[in-house]
């Protein structure tokens, strides 16, 4: 009988009087593992196993990726490919942005994306939703085109901001508007995206 | 190859199937009773077998086991096992 210790509790009284292999500590696992192998007949060095058997920093993070994650970084691509898209839409020439009207307005099409994206977010969760049977769907719909709507508001608002608050002028050609486009609606849908998955799990 | 039944809480499951799989990793054969068992199966008789069928009893020790009933009872019966195989001790004068 081998008893393997993984936090700090009491032995029952069978195996109070055997030596255990110690699996309290995280950072001592591999030592732990070699001595619970050898009386099961492998003889294996810590450092041996370690190198084994440790996962690869890519399978670590491949562990790590949780369903929210995954969704929201799906919901940020979306974002950024629908951003770009509407932006190649509207920007045919150069820019120049001289005031906080013009801020607000590039932003609001920037955010056209992320406004695709959480289309997209919603239309995934209504289908999730209505499998499980539990949500009111409609007002689900609803409670997330007025959340965009205030995103969208305030994200004009703060954009805005600096052309009211400093008297400047900012030229962007075509390209460097589809990159912004780009940047903005990844981050944007990314984050909103899983702000909205943890909230509604 | 050595054969050990793991016996532990299903709170642990995690480290369970971490240890389980780098112990199948050394070529250790190993008895999950979440893995073995199939729907149907007589618990009870499935974990006596299980026991008696495999070279060790891996008990895993933690908050979560050592409330459990299942657990004791494999505890025990790894003990029985174990009584049977060292047999009656006998002495000649």
């Amino acid at each position: 009988m081998l008893p393997i210790v993984i936090d700090s509790c009491e032995l029952p009284s069978p195996l109070s009087n055997k030596v255990y292999a110690d699996f309290t500590e995280a950072a001592d696992y591999y030592a732990a593992l070699s001595r619970l192998l050898r009386p099961l007949g492998v003889t294996r060095t810590a450092e041996e196993l370690e190198t084994d058997l440790a996962p690869s920093w890519l399978q670590r993070a491949a562990r790590g990726v949780t369903a929210p994650t995954l969704a929201s970084v799906a919901i940020a691509v979306a974002g950024a490919f629908f951003s770009a898209v509407g932006m190649k839409v509207f920007a045919k020439m150069p820019v120049a942005i001289t005031g906080p009207a013009d801020g607000a307005v590039f932003l609001f099409l920037s955010s056209l994306g992320p406004g695709l994206g959480f289309v997209v977010l919603l239309m995934v969760m209504l289908f999730r939703e209505a499998e499980a049977g539990t949500t009111d769907q409609g007002s689900m719909f609803t409670c997330g085109v007025i959340m965009f709507g205030l995103f969208a508001a305030v994200l004009g608002f703060v954009a805005g901001l600096p052309f009211f608050l400093f008297d400047f002028t900012l030229t962007l050609d075509v390209r460097t508007q589809l990159v912004v486009a780009a940047v903005f609606g990844g981050v944007v849908s990314g984050v909103g995206g899983w702000v909205v998955i943890k909230n509604w799990q | 190859m050595a054969k050990i039944f793991i016996s532990h809480s299903h709170k642990d499951r995690a480290f369970v199937h971490r240890l389980a799989r780098d112990l199948r990793h050394q070529k250790v054969e190993v008895w999950l009773d979440d893995s073995e068992l199939q729907v149907g199966d007589d618990f009870a008789k499935k974990l006596d077998e299980a026991v008696a069928a495999n070279d060790f009893l891996g008990v895993v020790v933690s908050t979560n086991s050592i409330t459990s009933e299942w657990v004791h009872r494999e505890l025990r019966l790894a003990l029985d096992d174990e009584a049977s195989r060292a047999g009656p001790k006998c002495c000649r004068s």
